[in-house]
Parts: C-alpha cells; sequence; structure tokens
C-alpha cells in the first residue's frame, strides 16, 4: 500500500496526456502462435507509451508487457511467452496501452519476491494516474505455414530429396543403371579381400573408436555388414578389433549376419571380433598387438577416428599389408593417406554402402542427396557472386526466421 | 616367354641356310620358305594345301607335304623326300632341301585349357596369363569366387574335355584350405581328354608349393600330374615362365601325339611344333624386345579374335572368343550394339537391312563381299569387333592385383583405378592380320580399320601382316631370333604408314594442328588442319623424314605437353603420312545425314575406296 501511494504521487504531475486510439490486436500472418500483432494511433502529446497485458480478461490483473517507448510508435509485435515450453501460452489476452509524459518514471526494477508486488503497485499507479486505452482482446494462434523464405526452401529441398529419392528408386526398380562415379578405394576392398584369400591371412576391420550412435560409426557397421558377406564368400576370415563394448556387440550380430546371408553361417568365429579396451591408446596398442602376430592381409579403417589413426596406419605400413581408411574426420585424413593404399575422403565413407550393395533404396538415396548437394553448391557460388554484388537476395533467401 | 624346351637336337644357327616352316590350321597348312639371299633372311615363297588332319586322310602330314611341295614346284627346289617320309635336308648339298624344318599348329581347335585358382582376379588370372602367353585357348577359369557352387564347377569341367588343365593358387606359404578344395572338386569331376581316352588328363600344379604334397595325394592317382613352381609365388610378382613351358612340353607329349599324323610330324621337325598363338606371341615379343618398342598385334578371325601387346617388356595376350567376323558376327552386333556399328557405315541404311546382312554372313561364313556396299559394312563390324577385343585386352593387361600400393597425395584424389598396361600414347606398333586386314581391297581401308578401333594417340607406326606369316616366324624365333626378326620387318609386315593424332580437350571447329615438313622431293608442307579431319600424304617406308606438328589449341598435346610443339622423325608406307586430327576419343556426329557426310568426307581424304567410291579389288598391293 505504501508502494502505490508513493507511485501515485510520482504520477500525479502527468494527467494532462492523452490516450492512445484505434488500438487494435491481430494474430499476424505465418504465426507461430506465440505473436500477437497490435497497432494503434499514436497521441501528439504522449511522451513515451508502455503497453499492459492480461491473459485473465479484461479486468485485470495487468503486467508490463513492453515499453516504455517513444511516444510516436504505432505497432508492436508482441510475444506472449519466451519459452513455451515452461509458460505455454493462454488462450486470449487483453491489452491497454498507456500514455506517459516525460516525467513518468519507468517500470520498477526489483528482483525476487518484491518484484511482482512491486509491479503490481506500478501498474495500479499507471492506471490511476495515467491515460490508458479500453483492453482489447487478441487470440494467438499458429498458422500452418511461415512465410520465411528460409523456411519455405528448407521445405523445398526437403520435398525436392524426397521426391528425387523416390524418383530414382522408382527408375532403380525398373532397370535404369544409376552411375556412381569410381572410388577406387571401395574397389579396392574386395581387392584386398582376395589378397587376405591367397595369403591365407585374415582381414583387420577397424570401425573406429566412437560410440555406436556416431553417424560415422553406424556406417561402418553397415559397411561391416557387406565386407563380411565377401569375406564369407571368400571364405577368408575377418578380425574385427572395438573400442566401444556395445559397437562389438553390433559388430558380432553384424558380421554374423554376413557369414549367414553369404551361405556359411558354420563359418563364423565370434571370437574374431573383439573388444580390445574403452582406453584410446590401450586399444590402440591391443590393435597394433593384432596387426604385428597376426599379418592380417589386408587392413580397413572405416569409421570416426583420432590420434590413434597414424599409429594403426604406420603399424599396417611397416607389416606391408594393403591397407583402406575411410573417415570424415578431416584432421585424421592426412595420416590416412600418407600411410595408406586408399582413403575414402569425407562423404565418401557414408556413399561405401549404396557402393558396395548397389541397393535401389541406398542408390537412390545417394543420388537424390548428390543432387541436392550440387543445388547447394550452385547456390553457394552464386550467393557469394551477389553479395559480393551488394545484393542481399541470396542472404535473405536463406534467412530463417519468424 | 621363353621358347620351349625341345627333345630334338639343338639347331646350329650358323649353318642355317635355308628354313621351311608351316602352320597347321583348322583348315589350311600354309608353307613358306625362308632363305639367306644376298647375305640377309628373306622369305622367297610360299604354298598351302588343305589340312589333312580330319577323315579321311587323318594325317596332318599329308597337308604339309602337299603344302611343301607347292613350295617346292614354286622355288624349282626339290623339298620332300622321294618316299614322302618327311622334309628333305640339305646334307651338304645345296641345291636341295632345307637346312631347317619347323612348324607350328591350331589345327583340330588349338591347344585347348581349363585353368584354376583361387581368386579370379589373382592367381586364376595369373594362371590364365600363363595358358594364354603359352598359345592357349583358355575353356574356363574356375575359382573360389566365380559366384558358382561346387557342383556347378564339377558340372562344367566334365563338359568341357579340355587338353590339360592348370591349376594354380595361393601364394608359397599361403591358402591350403581353397587349394585343396579346387583340387578335391577336380578329382570328384574327374576330367577326361578331349583327344583320347588312352592316357591320364596333364594337370600343371602351379600353385603354393607348401601344399604340393596335398596335391599329389588327391590328384596323383587320377591324372598326369606335373608339378612346376609357383605362377604367384608372392602377391607382388609372377612366375610364368615353368608353366608356360611346362604347357608347351605337354602339348607336345600329350596332345600332339594323340592328334592324327602329328607323331611324325614331330620327328620331322627341328625345334618343338609350337601352338599358333604362342608362337604369334613370341615373335611379338622379340621384335619389341630387339627394336626397343611397345607393339599392339591383332589377330581378327572369324570366330575369335586375339590381342597381343608387349608394353615395357610386359607381353600379354587375349582372346575374345566371341568376337570375330563370321562366325561370331552376330555376337559383334549383340556386344556392340546395332548404332555403333551403324555409325561407320558411310552411307544411308536402315537397321533392319544392316541386321539381315549380318545374319546373313554368320549363316554363310564363308563368303566375302561381293559389292562395295557389302564391303563397308564389314569394315564397320570390324571396327567395332577390333574396338571391343581391344577393350577386353586393355583390361586384361593390367598390374598385378592385391600389391601394395604407394599413392601420393595426388592420388587419393584420382577416380580411376589401377591403370592398364596398355598406353596408346606409348605404342610404336601397331600390327594388323586376319581376312578383313590382311585382304581388304586397299591398304588403306585397313589403316583406317585401326585408327578408327584402336584410335592410336601422338605417333604410331602401323603395319599388317602381309600372308599371315607371323606363326612361322614365331617358331623361327626359337632358333634364329635374328633372322626372324629381319624376316618379320622386310617381308611379313606391310608398313602402312604412320598415323599422328593430338590428345586432350578440343574444340569441335577450327583449327586444330600445324603440320611442318619436306617431302623426299623437296616439297615442302606447311598446313593448319581443321578439328575433325583426316589428312593424308603419300610417303613410302624407305623414306624418313622430320615433321614439326604444332598444337593450334592450348590443350592440345602431340606428346610434349598441352600446347607445345614437336619434332620428331617418321616414316611412311604404303599408305603414306595420316593426320587425324577427330579428336580423341573420336567425335562423331548424332544426326545421321550430318554423321554420313562426315564419314564420306573421311573416305574422300584418304582415298580409300577410289574415285567414286569404286574399290580397286586387284589384289592387295599397295596403293
Amino acid at each position: 500500500m505504501n508502494l502505490l501511494i508513493l507511485f501515485a504521487a510520482l504520477l500525479a504531475p502527468v494527467l494532462a496526456a492523452t490516450p492512445a486510439t484505434g488500438l487494435s490486436v491481430e494474430t499476424p500472418a505465418y504465426s507461430d502462435g506465440l505473436t500477437l500483432s497490435l497497432s494503434w494511433t499514436a497521441p501528439d502529446d504522449a511522451h513515451s507509451l508502455i503497453l499492459l497485458r492480461s491473459d485473465q480478461g479484461e479486468a485485470g490483473p495487468w503486467h508490463v508487457a513492453a515499453g516504455p517507448w517513444p511516444g510516436t510508435k504505432a505497432e508492436h509485435q508482441d510475444k506472449v511467452t519466451t519459452d513455451p515450453t515452461k509458460t505455454p501460452p493462454a488462450a486470449h489476452y487483453w491489452y491497454r496501452l498507456v500514455s506517459l509524459d516525460e516525467d513518468t518514471a519507468p517500470p520498477p526494477e526489483a528482483d525476487g519476491d518484491d518484484a511482482a508486488a512491486a509491479e503490481q503497485a506500478y501498474v495500479a499507479a499507471l492506471l490511476a494516474g495515467q491515460p490508458a486505452t479500453a483492453a482489447v482482446q487478441g487470440t494467438p494462434v499458429a498458422s500452418w505455414l511461415s512465410a520465411s523464405p528460409g523456411y519455405l526452401l528448407l521445405l523445398a529441398l526437403i520435398v525436392s530429396v524426397g521426391g528425387l529419392m523416390l524418383w530414382f528408386t522408382d527408375r532403380a526398380r525398373k532397370g535404369h543403371e544409376m552411375f556412381i562415379r569410381r572410388m577406387p578405394g571401395i574397389d579396392a576392398i574386395e581387392e584386398g579381400i582376395g589378397r587376405a584369400t591367397e595369403m591365407g591371412k585374415p582381414v583387420l576391420y577397424v570401425p573406429g573408436i566412437d560410440e555406436l550412435q556416431d553417424i560415422q560409426t553406424i556406417a561402418s557397421m553397415l559397411i561391416l555388414g557387406q565386407i563380411s558377406r565377401k569375406v564369407a564368400e571368400y571364405q577368408s576370415d575377418i578380425v574385427v578389433s572395438c573400442c566401444i563394448p556395445i559397437v562389438r556387440e553390433v559388430a558380432d550380430e553384424v558380421v554374423g549376419s554376413g557369414y549367414m546371408l553369404a551361405g556359411y553361417p558354420d563359418a563364423y568365429n565370434p571370437k574374431n571380433v573383439r573388444f580390445i579396451s574403452s582406453e584410446q591408446f590401450a586399444f590402440t596398442a591391443g590393435t597394433n598387438g593384432i596387426i604385428l602376430r597376426e599379418k592380417p592381409a589386408t587392413h580397413i579403417f572405416l569409421g570416426r577416428f583420432f590420434a590413434e589413426s597414424l599409429i594403426l596406419a604406420e603399424t599396417g605400413y611397416v607389416n606391408r599389408s594393403v591397407q583402406i581408411a575411410g573417415t570424415a574426420e578431416a584432421t585424421q585424413l592426412p595420416f590416412f593417406v600418407a600411410a595408406c593404399d586408399y582413403t575414402l575422403i569425407g562423404e565418401e565413407l557414408f556413399a561405401v554402402s549404396a557402393y558396395l550393395s548397389k541397393d535401389p533404396r541406398l542408390v537412390s538415396s545417394l543420388k537424390a542427396s548428390d543432387y541436392v548437394k550440387v543445388f547447394v553448391v550452385v547456390m553457394l557460388v552464386v550467393g557469394t557472386i551477389a553479395a559480393s554484388f551488394g545484393s542481399s537476395f541470396f542472404i535473405e533467401l536463406f534467412t530463417i526466421s519468424g | 616367354m621363353s621358347a620351349p624346351s625341345s627333345s630334338s637336337p639343338p639347331v646350329d644357327k650358323d649353318k642355317l641356310e635355308r628354313v621351311l616352316a608351316t602352320d597347321c590350321g583348322s583348315t589350311t597348312t600354309k608353307a613358306i620358305l625362308i632363305e639367306k639371299v644376298g647375305g640377309e633372311w628373306r622369305q622367297t615363297w610360299r604354298g598351302e594345301a588343305p589340312t589333312t588332319v580330319e577323315a579321311p586322310f587323318e594325317d596332318v602330314t599329308r597337308g604339309v607335304l602337299n603344302g611343301a611341295q607347292e613350295v617346292a614346284e614354286l622355288s624349282g627346289r626339290s623339298l620332300v623326300r622321294d618316299d614322302g617320309a618327311g622334309i628333305l635336308r640339305t646334307n651338304g648339298d645345296p641345291t636341295k632341301g632345307v637346312s631347317a624344318y619347323i612348324s607350328t599348329s591350331s589345327a583340330g581347335g588349338g591347344l585347348q585349357l581349363v585353368v584354376g585358382g583361387v581368386v579370379l582376379s589373382m592367381t586364376a588370372e595369373s594362371a590364365m596369363r600363363a595358358a594364354l602367353g603359352a598359345g592357349a585357348i583358355v575353356m574356363d577359369t574356375f575359382a573360389a569366387n566365380d559366384r558358382r557352387k561346387p557342383f556347378e564347377q564339377i558340372e562344367r569341367i566334365r563338359q568341357l574335355r579340355p587338353d590339360m588343365i592348370l591349376l594354380a593358387g595361393g601364394i608359397d606359404g599361403g591358402t591350403r584350405k581353397h587349394v585343396v578344395a579346387l583340387a578335391e572338386m577336380l578329382k570328384a569331376a574327374r576330367p577326361r581328354t578331349r583327344l583320347g581316352g588312352g592316357f591320364d588328363l596333364p594337370i600343371i600344379y602351379a600353385g603354393n608349393q607348401r601344399v604340393t604334397d596335398d596335391i599329389e595325394r588327391i590328384l596323383g592317382e587320377m591324372c598326369d600330374l606335373k608339378v612346376v613352381p609357383n605362377v604367384r609365388p608372392v602377391m607382388e610378382s609372377e612366375n610364368l615362365g615353368p608353366a608356360r613351358d611346362k604347357i608347351h612340353d605337354l602339348f607336345m607329349e600329350h596332345v600332339m601325339a594323340q592328334a592324327p599324323g602329328y607323331d611324325k610330324l614331330m620327328r620331322w621337325v627341328d625345334a618343338p611344333i609350337m601352338p599358333t598363338p604362342g608362337a604369334v606371341g613370341l615373335i611379338m615379343q622379340t621384335i619389341a624386345r630387339q627394336r626397343g618398342i611397345n607393339v599392339l598385334g591383332v589377330d581378327i578371325g572369324g570366330a575369335t579374335t586375339d590381342v597381343f601387346s608387349v608394353f615395357d617388356g610386359t607381353f600379354n595376350r587375349t582372346v575374345s572368343a566371341n568376337l570375330g567376323m563370321s562366325y561370331s558376327v552376330s555376337n559383334v552386333l549383340a556386344e556392340a550394339g546395332l548404332s555403333n556399328i551403324l555409325r561407320w557405315v558411310p552411307f544411308d541404311i536402315d537397321e533392319k537391312g544392316l541386321r539381315n546382312r549380318i545374319g546373313n554372313k554368320m549363316i554363310r561364313p564363308t563368303t566375302i563381299p561381293q559389292t562395295l556396299e557389302e564391303l563397308k559394312i564389314e569394315q564397320a563390324i570390324a571396327r567395332e569387333a577390333l574396338r571391343l577385343a581391344f577393350i577386353q585386352h586393355k583390361e586384361f593387361a593390367t598390374d598385378l592385383k592385391g600389391v601394395q600400393q604407394e599413392r601420393t597425395i595426388a592420388d587419393a584424389f584420382r577416380q580411376t583405378g589401377q591403370d592398364s598396361l596398355v598406353k596408346m600414347q606409348a605404342l610404336d606398333l601397331i600390327v594388323g592380320s586376319g581376312g578383313v586386314l590382311s585382304h581388304a581391297p586397299r591398304r588403306v581401308q585397313s589403316m583406317r580399320m585401326m585408327m578408327d578401333a584402336y584410335e592410336p594417340e601422338w605417333i604410331t607406326e602401323v603395319a599388317v601382316d602381309s600372308i599371315f606369316m607371323m606363326p612361322h616366324l614365331g617358331v623361327l624365333s626359337s632358333i634364329h631370333e635374328e633372322a626372324a626378326t629381319e624376316v618379320f620387318e622386310k617381308d611379313c609386315l606391310i608398313f602402312l604408314g604412320t598415323a599422328i593424332a593430338a590428345t586432350g580437350e578440343q574444340k569441335p571447329t577450327g583449327p586444330a594442328l600445324r603440320v611442318q615438313f619436306r617431302l623426299p622431293d623437296g616439297t615442302g608442307v606447311d598446313e593448319s588442319i581443321d578439328s575433325g579431319r583426316l589428312r593424308r600424304w603419300e610417303l613410302s617406308r624407305d623414306d624418313e623424314i622430320e615433321i614439326t606438328l604444332t598444337p593450334l589449341q592450348r590443350r592440345l598435346d602431340v606428346g610434349e605437353g598441352p600446347g607445345k610443339a614437336r619434332t620428331a622423325k617418321v616414316r611412311g608406307g604404303v599408305v603414306g603420312l595420316v593426320v587425324d586430327t577427330r579428336g580423341r576419343p573420336i567425335h562423331l556426329p548424332d544426326a545421321a545425314a550430318e554423321r554420313v557426310r562426315k564419314l564420306q568426307e573421311w573416305v574422300e581424304a584418304l582415298g580409300e575406296y577410289g574415285a567414286g567410291g569404286q574399290s580397286r579389288w586387284a589384289g592387295q598391293g599397295a596403293d
């Protein structure tokens, strides 16, 4: 009560200002459901304006929604909640606009328990002493579409990828040949398996050292399935060296399935799929031990690698093995390129599965994503040129807002 | 390939003055006389007679004697013994007989082998290379990864009835289980020989030497097992010599001994009888080694096309079993596609008409073209047969697979895999043989066919085998290498000329290449040739000129780098010097009318069919 008296005293001299007129509230086009558009006609004599909002009804209680602004402001986009997961938006909102003169105090900046009381006191004083519009109701409604070009472009890309995939899959099923450029590294995998077969030695496969959920490890597991099937067809052996226990379990299933699909389930030896250690360099030392003791004829390193990459590849080189490596980890690529016979660079790793299996679904997905990449690259080049000449069209095209 | 071991006493090459050589083919036995004339070796006389392996004669020597008798009559010198029991030797009388008699044979289908290895592209391929290099026809290749179940492999081997089997597999100290599995599969199949049931099938084992005991235990009792050193002792290298030599020995001991009359022929010859393609390969290697050049050879027949190459001393031979000009002509159509054949026909023809003509050729394989149109169609088909066989050859002639690579950073971005050993820019000489090339009415037609099919790059000599003398010279090279080389250069080959072509990205129009040289008569030539043209100058084999080639487009390369001029010495031939600015690969217009117009332009530029398109059918002489 003391605070109310204090604010009323402070605001007393400003009673001369007139209220704004024509306050209206609308749901904006392509709204996210959290914003309302307000517009009004600014009064001539107001020094500043302050917007009050209530989610209970036109009788309040009122809270300061925004402001104070200069008295000439005539519109505002009001975000009714900043965190909809914690404070979901209400069904309806009511607004009032209060005109202030230059002596009016700004809203209090109190923290903690006093903040709400201070705000209520301030608002009550405003409504008691300052001219304000009548309460106007607005209803926030989420639109199905956003007008932002960035969103639309994203939508177009998603639809295009889906459409291209369906189209390519359809073509593949009708017998059209899909061209995938040659990747010597992948061609060399079968050659490496053949070498191991001739030499009577196993193939060593290392699926990286990251967790199973890493996309590179997932890609590696898919490739392992294809390779183990091929190894089984050659009636040769494959040793898989794993750094993560769960990866070992999955690799066990994948290799077993590969042997089964090839028609040699009895030839599969689960002891060849080994968990070495979760510690990076203990794993590296253990895998080096396999290389030096069992002398595999071919090493395949596909997955996510870190500092162990060069150690493994160097040991393999000394062992005179054919080595095929692939990782999307850009920092490790130079080491693999230097020490291995063939290296799959970056995204080539994710193309291996489609390349090896020639499965129409995988190949069509690869083709579709390639076309989108081409589109993005073209956009980048054109956008760079446009921006260099001062055009902001492409920047706006890729801006995601609203 | 080394010369095969022989049971005959070695020939003293210093005492050689006159050699009779025969090639016993499936239908014809060709005999030639090679003599020392004025201090140099020349082929002087030639005769031929039907081969007499089949009934009613069933004695190959009858055909040999008939062929030799024809040579004797032409040369006016006695070559056949009065009792008909062999070829007459000089024996101190220089007026009759020969110093040595040698022979090759492909009668009865030649030497037919089945090969086996662990991995198709590794030891099985090495075994195939050994067999092909020995002049064999590889009937089938078995491997652990050939996608056939064991029962299918067994069934196939039972059907084949080869002359012998070459089994490889595993490096020394390598896999045991795969090799043993192959041997057990062979044991289960119990393959039989082609020519006779009276002897065991020869099986040459050229695999992992540590498994020899197992192989002997499994196969020793059911066949005539011969163990030779591994064709692939380590992954990094091959050792084909011992296997090839053993194939030759067994060819003599088993295959030839079983064929009608060959027991007599083997006693007559002074050097082991060689399979015809093996002899051709041997002369190719000899020439490449002696002249220090890279050679590509082709023999296009009715049913098959053999391609030989020697690049940097490495010999490769392939047999395209289904590419030929008569029995296999429909297969050429199937493999190449009608549009690919049609693109070489320099006149309008509907597809149905072309199909019918090709079909007719297949069902009447011994017919030859009777009209100019038929000749042009046959030569269009030949281009595709040559091209397809060459593609197969390039795919086969590669570095060994399964070998550790030393790739640089730049290689990491290369999209090509293993390169073929056949590199057109390094090729020095193309030798063509076979009816469609050797007997083309005009030599320039042979040159065009080979230029279109092989697309030689930079500077390449082109020649044809005049009378398919290469087999004779191949076996001659095993007893007198210099004589064989001399005859090869002087009488066997008809040098057509030199083909010059730039490589690199080429604009379809505008000047492409500037050519500057001085003809032997002193006339200077300085000409800019537009893209898409063929240009020919008369230049004989005896004339060597210095030519300067200047690319007029910055990306064109004639051997010195893009846009850089090159000066080189070249020689001509019966066709002369041909400059080709059609680009590599050769670009042909898509529209039919435009394509025909372009082909006719090329035909006229070289004068392929004479004035007004009339062919000069009179013989095989030079233009």
